[in-house]
């Protein structure tokens, strides 16, 4: 897999072969054609990447993955606020496997998500959670797991509009950035 | 000294109540309001509790209002004498205005806040502008300067003067003297009563139906129901005259009382006594009733200095008990939902004259003692203790919220121009009620006032400890990082506390609000206030002394937020009138606590984040929340363990014990003082014994500030419900 970096202190570019698709606990079961759009979105990233290299290297990353995270993370938050956003398996599709956030995994992601979902069925009053959306969106520097640094703003306009800068670990693997936390364990 | 009654007052409740179960059951239960869904709005400051000429006060209606809302800058007032009747024509003002030049040698300004330097020095030689023997001003009678003299004023009376019923006051003159007060000043400023309830001491309360005050223009409106109300159910109104050509009926409809009407008055006639035990507190329940029928949300009724007075008493008129509070937030949840346990009078030599023997003297030397014998940095016990009666309350899951008022008659030997005071404060000169009026793109208005003070998204403050409060509470967003998260609501706070609103944000909650959340959620809880920079009103530029023994420096007008605590505690639903043990009792029994209560974290400047303008910001994440529960602020400039003041805990100690006090009923010891007030500066009224003065009155509580927020919910979907609060 190819790997951009942005980092100066970094050894020169290389190419490493893919990582398998993994397919995450509770993800629908892949079929054939799910199989070959993952593929081919992770054939595209290689490609794109090659061509960034191509040009020099370095710079942002591949901006189609990007952007499609950036989508893929708007929906998830957007998602939240309704039974079927919450039960939905698209949105643990953008934490990584070993997604954990001060302690917060991906396991206890869905966990969560699905008593949302559950209790939402009998609970209208339920308060669910403060959200927003993504924009400026960075991932950088990328080290040789493909672990990066996305930074970002984070704007919640429910009413009055909050925004704030932040920072997190990101994998790219399969063509698409997903969240990776700050690993730690607290 | 301490009657206990509660067996008896239990039986009452279980009387008085029955049936009423199924009427505190019907409160909704809903989440806080969509973001969207809440219109803008601002914290707004005002007092609903102080006195003038129309009861037992100093100065006229109009320079109590000028006082409160220009001077002290309020942006509401509402003027609430006593029930009852008084002699002086409360329409006129002080003219010739006779203010004394400012004492202390403080530098005077022509615009105020302080007397401005053209007015003339007191040439009467008293200070303060017309005294009450001068028969001037405020100070005429009413039977001397109604035109139509004696027989002008209605109802029963043979006194010479006659004394005019509060009822009249507040229908014929009074009402219109504070409307065209808040037209002029565009300002909403309206008319209530301190009520003497019957069967207790004082409630703060208000019927708003028919007042137009500013903003409203054109048609002059009326107090009419207002004045009915003191003439139903206020223990001092004995006039049985039914409001002369009004010809009032006090009924109920659909009253369960079996009191009966009397046939002339047809108001029930009498009150607590050893003939009619509990008599007088049904008759404030059949005033709630009546509230509730005739201005269900445009009323309030507000406890006043509530444990003043001294445990319940089913054949006096004393205090309330903690079944009362439930009895009144049963009967009319949306009228009775809170109380002034931050009382008036702070500067007074006990302070919010709270003391042991109560009311002692050398021909009565047996008094009443105050609940708690003290209040405890100058807020009552019922609210001030951690696990107490407040926490009690808030542990059923009530909107039962926490209040102040000035409750200003006078400076004690001081004129009410001058700056120093030994009795009481002027509203928005000391305390503070901040609601949250949510008026859109609308002027502020009355109804919007009592909407807020309803919500309980409110907070009280003495001293402008901080003018600014953002408390939130959200629910942590599982799908995004915990640093993101909290830099988010932190930021909302922040940026609310900046412009003076609330968090406005989905899936948060602020005071007054429940958040619904499932179990094992995270929550967090942010903060943002400020402390304002520059002086507060107080006349004192000397080191507090209070501060001074732990070998802090800070003038007494420069006060400094030390810390903050969160104080939380556990929600296990309404208890029922008929579960006597846990719903009857007075202050430390189990009915009157909660163990679950405690300080859940201690914010400072350590592990707060301090920006330029004196905002201080901070928030904590509480993580796998499983139970119903509630979390509240309190703040101070005193740090833990400072000497008579905080313990080690940093909970307030009582006042009465730091004051110096002489007993005039030499029943008690005399006290010496506590805390010397050394520096030069140090005022000359300070209580001085053996050649040392001591920090007492108006120093005492300058040195002593507090803010106390009220509580944001949290109700886990497994767990019990919060009824009470939206």
């Amino acid at each position: 897999m190819l790997m951009t970096q942005t980092a100066p202190n970094v050894a020169p570019l290389m190419l490493s072969t893919p990582p398998p698709y993994t397919f995450f606990k509770g993800d629908p079961m892949p079929t054939s054609r799910s199989v070959l759009q993952k593929l081919s979105g992770f054939s595209l990233a290689v490609s794109l990447a090659v061509s960034l290299v191509a040009c020099g290297g370095g710079g942002p990353d591949n901006k189609a993955a990007v952007s499609a995270t950036v989508s893929a993370l708007n929906a998830t938050l957007s998602n939240l606020s309704t039974e079927a956003g919450l039960a939905s398996t698209a949105t643990p599709a953008s934490f990584d496997v070993g997604y954990m956030d001060a302690g917060y995994t991906r396991v206890m992601l869905i966990a969560a998500l699905a008593a949302n979902a559950d209790a939402l069925k009998t609970n209208p009053d339920l308060s669910l959670f403060p959200g927003g959306t993504l924009s400026n969106v960075v991932i950088a520097g990328c080290d040789i797991k493909n672990v990066c640094t996305m930074t970002a703003t984070l704007t919640n306009s429910d009413a009055d509009v909050t925004a704030v800068d932040f920072s997190t670990k990101v994998v790219f693997a399969d063509g698409a950035y997903r969240l990776l936390g700050d690993q730690a364990a607290a | 000294m301490k009657p206990q009654f509660p067996l008896r007052e239990t039986q009452l409740a279980v009387i008085a109540l029955s049936g009423l179960l199924s009427l505190a059951a019907a409160v909704p239960a809903q989440a806080a309001e969509k973001a969207k869904n809440k219109a803008g709005g601002t914290y707004v400051t005002g007092d609903f509790h102080n006195h003038s000429t129309c009861s037992d006060g100093q100065i006229s209606m109009q320079k109590l209002i000028d006082k409160s809302v220009k001077t002290f800058g309020l942006d509401w007032f509402v003027q609430a004498d006593h029930g009852g009747s008084s002699a002086r024509n409360c329409t006129f003002r002080e003219d010739p205005f006779e203010p004394v030049t400012p004492a202390l040698g403080l530098t005077t300004s022509p615009t105020g806040p302080y007397p401005p330097a053209t007015y003339p020095a007191g040439s009467t030689g008293i200070p303060g502008g017309q005294p009450a023997s001068a028969l001037k001003g405020p100070n005429q009678s009413w039977e001397s300067t109604l035109p139509g003299g004696r027989a002008a004023i209605k109802g029963d009376g043979t006194a010479t003067p006659k004394a005019m019923w509060r009822w009249q006051e507040i229908k014929e003159f009074q009402y219109k003297v504070t409307e065209d007060e808040s037209r002029a000043r565009q300002k909403p400023i309206w008319i209530g009563l301190e009520q003497n309830a019957p069967g207790h001491e004082h409630v703060s309360m208000v019927v708003l139906q028919g007042q137009r005050p500013w903003p409203q223009s054109g048609v002059v409106g009326n107090a009419n129901l207002q004045a009915q109300y003191e003439y139903c159910f206020d223990r001092s109104d004995t006039d049985t005259s039914r409001g002369a050509e009004n010809q009032w009926d006090c009924s109920v409809a659909g009253t369960t009382s079996t009191d009966a009407l009397n046939t002339t008055s047809r108001k029930i006639s009498g009150t607590n006594a050893m003939a009619t035990p509990d008599l007088g507190h049904r008759k404030t329940l059949e005033g709630l009733k009546w509230l509730k029928e005739k201005a269900p949300t445009t009323s309030y009724f507000v406890p006043a200095h509530l444990e003043r007075a001294g445990v319940y008493n089913p054949t006096g008129n004393r205090g309330f008990n903690i079944e009362h509070l439930r009895a009144f937030n049963n009967l009319a949840p949306n009228i009775a939902f809170g109380f002034e346990s931050m009382p008036g009078h702070q500067a007074a030599d006990t302070r919010g004259e709270y003391s042991p023997n109560r009311g002692a003297s050398l021909a009565n030397p047996v008094g009443i003692d105050s609940v708690g014998l003290g209040t405890y940095g100058g807020t009552g016990i019922y609210a001030a203790k951690i696990g107490g009666v407040w926490d009690a309350l808030l542990g059923e899951g009530r909107n039962w919220w926490f209040f102040a008022s000035s409750d200003y008659h006078n400076r004690g030997s001081f004129g009410p121009d001058q700056r120093e005071s030994n009795q009481d404060f002027y509203p928005g000169e000391y305390q503070k009620d901040y609601v949250m009026a949510r008026k859109g793109t609308n002027s502020l208005s009355a109804e919007a006032i009592i909407d807020g003070l309803r919500s309980g998204n409110s907070f009280a403050v003495n001293g402008d400890l901080v003018d600014r409060m953002a408390f939130v509470a959200c629910a942590a967003n599982p799908a995004l990082p915990r640093s993101a998260f909290k830099a988010l609501v932190e930021k909302a706070a922040s940026n609310a506390a900046a412009n003076n609103a609330e968090v406005r944000m989905d899936g948060c909650a602020t005071m007054g609000e429940k958040l619904v959340i499932v179990p094992g959620a995270d929550v967090v809880v942010a903060i943002a206030v400020r402390d304002p920079q520059g002086k507060n009103y107080s006349p004192y530029s000397f080191a507090n002394p209070s501060l001074k023994q732990i070998g802090i420096t800070q003038p007494l007008d420069a006060p400094v937020l030390d810390h903050i605590d969160v104080i939380g505690g556990n929600v296990t639903g309404f208890v029922s009138p008929t579960d006597t043990a846990k719903y009857a009792g007075i202050e430390g029994t189990a009915a009157a606590s909660n163990t679950s209560a405690g300080i859940k974290k201690v914010f400072n400047s350590t592990n707060w984040t301090a920006t330029s303008d004196g905002l201080r910001v901070m928030s904590y994440r509480i993580p796998a929340v499983k139970v119903s529960q509630y979390f509240r602020l309190r703040g101070t400039n005193l740090p833990a363990s400072t000497p008579y003041e905080t313990d080690a805990s940093g909970n307030p100690l009582n006042d009465y014990d730091l004051l110096p006090y002489f007993d005039p009923s030499k029943t008690l010891a005399e006290q010496p003082g506590k805390v010397a007030c050394a520096d030069a500066a140090c005022p000359a009224h300070m209580r001085t014994i053996d050649g040392v003065k001591y920090s007492s009155y108006d120093v005492s509580a300058w040195a002593d500030l507090w803010f106390y927020s009220n509580p944001i919910y949290i109700e886990v979907t497994n767990s019990v419900k919060v009824a009470g609060a939206k």
